[in-house]
């Protein structure tokens, strides 16, 4: 075997990795299989906006943003992610800072907070037509690098974003023992119907009463029953919290 | 004497079938609604001089098309006609089940309520007044506890009073908006004839309905663009679509209901919500759970082992006397392949079925269940299925013909083949045996364990990929937390009977025909021929000797077979002189992949049909051959 073919076999576990999701922000030598005649793996904007996202996130979320913890929310080794904070680094969009982590600059937090609107106004529209709630996150991962903002204000002036309005937070991210009233639920349409026919309609009163271990289901009540909802559904239902 | 149609309806979970098993005893037949992997539970009973035939519909929540259950159900009530349906409505939880209250009351049949586990509602601090909310809703309450069997001659005695009257009950009204759309809807859609109350159609309509809307717009396809005018003047009325509209309209009918209905008491946390607690918490949760599921393997298996034995020592005595009367000629062996067949089925099979069937009810009946697939539900997101899923994988390495029939649990037909798939791919104890017997003995016990981490890796990798490639909408878990509730023992023994019968009638047939024509082949001598045409396959590409191809059909009926006809084929138990360490664990890993066992294949039809039981059984052989010629390959290079 010479060398071509084991980049070969390596180009196709690659390629059949990341169909399935994983390796998705993985850095990749492309120079190696350039004799091959085959299609480039890009490293693009499309990549650092997607590690300053996720920074975002942090800070959004008041938490302390760590190579580690980067490279657990992207699935890749945290070696790549401190190459790459290196590189952005340099280019001024952020700063690692001892103890406190990595810090966007000003130029950072813009394009943070932008694509982060992006993702989240593209997660909701592909909800609302019905693409399959599992893949709506990822869908909206590949996205949010290609709308214009042209096309995001008018997405958004189609939609309801209920929310962004205050005080309204996702189901998962109430704590144990939280109270509130639902606002909107914005799974897939079949998923809806379901959650709805069993009374989880906008004002509802809900309370979420423990959540499995390892970002697990969670189990809220309402309505004088209790119910078990997967994490993925949980994330689209749109709660006002009230204690 | 007169025959009444009666039909049981309900949400899951409000002691249903326990009412069902006090009205119709041992005389009732479980089978499946036609072309449907529904059950369908149907009993008669006499009562003063009627003949009443009882029909259990599934537990459901809505009359819509989310699953399967609900259209089932829907589709019965409006082309079989029943002529009274008890809806039996869970007390302790009346808001919601009031909401399918109002919906099946929309299907203008004829209805009584059974206001079921009034005992559960008290201890929860829910009192309900069934008298108030017999003269709001202008139909019979009858007030029951089921699981000790009171009300329920009064349920009967209301039935038959029902049923001379034959009293449509009364129209609920929607909101002021709504109401006047219905209306308009309804006059319309009276013109064309349809087997569904106009009414409710015009609801269905508004609802979005995929069904009803191909009906209606097969009689009559203006009516769709009125229903689409109309709902959207009812969506920029509510702000919010108009399926959701009507549903919040339903709800604020149930809410009203309920607030005149029901007074709620002060109480203190229970002894159920402690062990709830307890069995969901973080880490005594898993602790738990791994002890019980521990434990009732060991049960089922120590039960079953122990009557396997002895069934088995009682028909190897029945053999010799047949042989010693009928002789060993060939029609006397023939003959006796026949009930060999039947004896496997009930020494092998039977002990692990029966004491699964219960052990499973007892889970599931008294909640248990729930609480693993919350504590699951996480880790099996990684195979693409979700926490539900866990219990009949689990069981799959006992056996696989439970594990099939208990992928019932999945709801969605996806789940369901995605369960079901993945379970055939899961060794079972008879494969457990080839694998110690072969590779562990011979080769070394991290061969044989590395047997075992290659198909968790098969099942991983498969899983994901059907995950993918099936159609339809992945659903994630949306799964009722109900209270711990002792299980009805008579309900549970009688279930598990019927189940059990359900599946020999199935099973039996398929394994002695089976038995019968391997037989045959032996006798004709055809086994050397089969042999010979395997080679290609058997010693080419996999590297065996040639008797494998014998071993791997037999391995058919049973998978340990492949092992006890090895040994009667070479005459000794040493199988170190007729195969090489690289042979063997070739030979475990196809028999642990290749084929479902027959039993399974049963299961299998029995479950998702004809079609998708072929499907997966020459996928997994085509699988198997193509797995261990490779590993052949990588073993000997």
């Amino acid at each position: 075997m010479n060398v071509y073919s084991l980049y070969y076999i390596e180009y196709i576990f690659i390629t059949l990795f990341k169909t399935f999701g994983y390796l998705r922000n993985v850095q990749i030598n492309n120079e190696k299989y350039l004799n091959l005649g085959i299609p480039k793996f890009s490293m693009t904007t499309e990549n650092v906006e997607e590690y300053i996202e996720t920074i975002y996130r942090f800070k959004e979320k008041g938490k302390r943003a760590t190579t580690t913890k980067i490279a657990k929310e992207l699935k890749v080794s945290s070696a790549s992610v401190s190459e790459m904070i290196k590189k952005l680094a340099v280019k001024g969009y952020l700063k690692y800072e001892p103890y406190r982590g990595v810090i966007l600059t000003k130029k950072g937090l813009e394009i943070g907070k932008n694509i982060l609107r992006k993702h989240r106004i593209v997660q909701n529209f592909l909800s609302s037509i019905g693409f399959p709630e599992n893949k709506v996150h990822e869908e909206a991962c590949r996205l949010e690098h290609v709308v214009s903002n042209e096309l995001e204000n008018i997405i958004e002036s189609k939609i309801e974003q209920p929310k962004h309005r205050k005080g309204i937070l996702s189901l998962i991210d109430f704590k144990d023992g939280q109270e509130g009233v639902v606002k909107s639920v914005e799974t897939c349409s079949s998923t809806k119907k379901r959650l709805e026919d069993l009374g989880l309609i906008p004002g509802t009163k809900i309370k979420v009463n423990k959540s499995a271990p390892l970002h697990g289901p969670i189990e809220v009540s309402f309505r004088d029953s209790k119910l078990v909802i997967g994490r993925g559904m949980a994330m689209r239902i749109f709660v006002k919290l009230i204690k | 004497m007169k025959r009444i149609k009666v039909a049981l309806a309900g949400n899951a979970n409000v002691g249903k079938s326990v009412i069902f098993n006090y009205l119709t005893g041992l005389h009732q037949h479980i089978g499946n609604w036609p072309g449907k992997t529904v059950e369908k539970a149907e009993g008669t009973l006499s009562f003063q001089d009627y003949t009443i035939d009882i029909i259990d519909l599934p537990g459901i929540y809505s009359l819509t098309t989310f699953s399967i259950e609900e259209l089932v159900s829907r589709e019965y009530i409006a082309t079989e006609k029943p002529d009274v349906i008890i809806n039996v409505v869970d007390a302790s939880v009346l808001e919601r089940n009031l909401f399918f209250t109002i919906q099946l009351l929309e299907m203008e049949t004829p209805m009584i309520i059974a206001l079921n586990q009034i005992d559960i509602a008290k201890k929860e601090g829910e009192i309900v007044d069934h008298k108030k909310l017999q003269k709001i809703l202008d139909i019979s309450v009858i007030p029951t506890i089921a699981t000790r069997g009171l009300g329920i001659s009064d349920l009967l005695k209301e039935v038959i009073k029902v049923f001379e009257r034959k009293e449509k009950p009364v129209r609920l009204k929607y909101g002021k908006e709504v109401e006047e759309r219905i209306e308009k809807l309804t006059n319309i859609i009276e013109k064309i004839k349809l087997e569904y109350p106009a009414r409710w159609v015009a609801i269905k309509l508004l609802e979005n309905d995929k069904e009803i809307k191909k009906l209606v717009k097969n009689a009559n396809p203006k009516i769709i663009s009125i229903a689409r005018k109309y709902s959207k003047e009812i969506e920029k009325i509510h702000s919010h679509s108009c399926p959701t509209a009507i549903t919040c309209e339903r709800y604020a009918i149930a809410e009203k209901l309920t607030k005149k209905a029901l007074k709620r008491i002060q109480r203190k946390p229970t002894l159920n919500e402690k062990i709830d607690d307890i069995t969901t918490h973080k880490i005594f949760g898993y602790v738990i759970m791994i002890g019980l599921l521990l434990s009732m393997f060991y049960l089922i298996f120590s039960f079953g082992n122990f009557f396997s034995n002895v069934l088995t020592e009682i028909f190897v005595n029945a053999s010799i006397i047949f042989k010693e009367i009928f002789g060993s000629g060939t029609i006397s062996k023939l003959i006796w392949s026949l009930i060999e067949g039947a004896v496997a089925g009930i020494t092998v099979i039977l002990p692990f079925i029966i004491p699964f069937y219960l052990i499973l009810g007892i889970l599931e009946d008294s909640g248990y269940l729930s609480r693993i697939a919350f504590l699951m539900d996480n880790f099996m997101h990684k195979i693409g299925l979700h926490g539900k899923a866990f219990i009949p994988l689990l069981l799959g390495y006992g056996c696989n013909v439970p594990a099939c029939l208990g992928c019932r649990i999945m709801e969605t037909h996806r789940e369901r083949l995605i369960a079901i798939f993945v379970t055939t791919l899961i060794p079972c104890a008879a494969v457990t045996t080839v694998i110690l017997g072969l590779v562990g003995k011979y080769v070394g016990l991290e061969w044989a364990i590395l047997l075992y981490v290659i198909d968790l890796i098969i099942v991983f990798v498969l899983g994901k990929i059907a995950f993918k490639v099936l159609p339809g909408e992945p659903t994630g878990l949306i799964m009722e937390m109900n209270p711990y509730k002792m299980p009805h023992l008579k309900t549970l023994l009688k279930q598990t009977w019927f189940r059990v019968k359900d599946f020999v009638y199935i099973a039996f047939p398929l394994i002695i025909l089976s038995t019968f024509l391997i037989e045959v082949l032996e006798i004709t001598n055809l086994l050397d021929t089969i042999e010979n045409l395997m080679s290609p396959v058997t010693v080419y590409w996999l590297g065996l000797p040639s008797i494998a191809g014998i071993l791997l059909i037999f391995g058919v009926l049973r998978k340990e077979l492949t092992l006890v006809m090895l040994a009667a084929l070479i005459g000794t138990t040493n199988f170190a002189t007729v195969l090489t360490p690289v042979q063997m664990i070739v030979l475990s890993l196809v028999t642990m992949l290749y084929i479902p066992c027959i039993a399974t294949i049963a299961a299998l039809i029995k479950e998702i049909g004809w079609k998708k039981a072929m499907l997966i059984t020459v996928f997994k052989i085509a699988f198997a051959i193509f797995v261990g010629g490779i590993a052949f390959r990588l073993l000997t290079l």
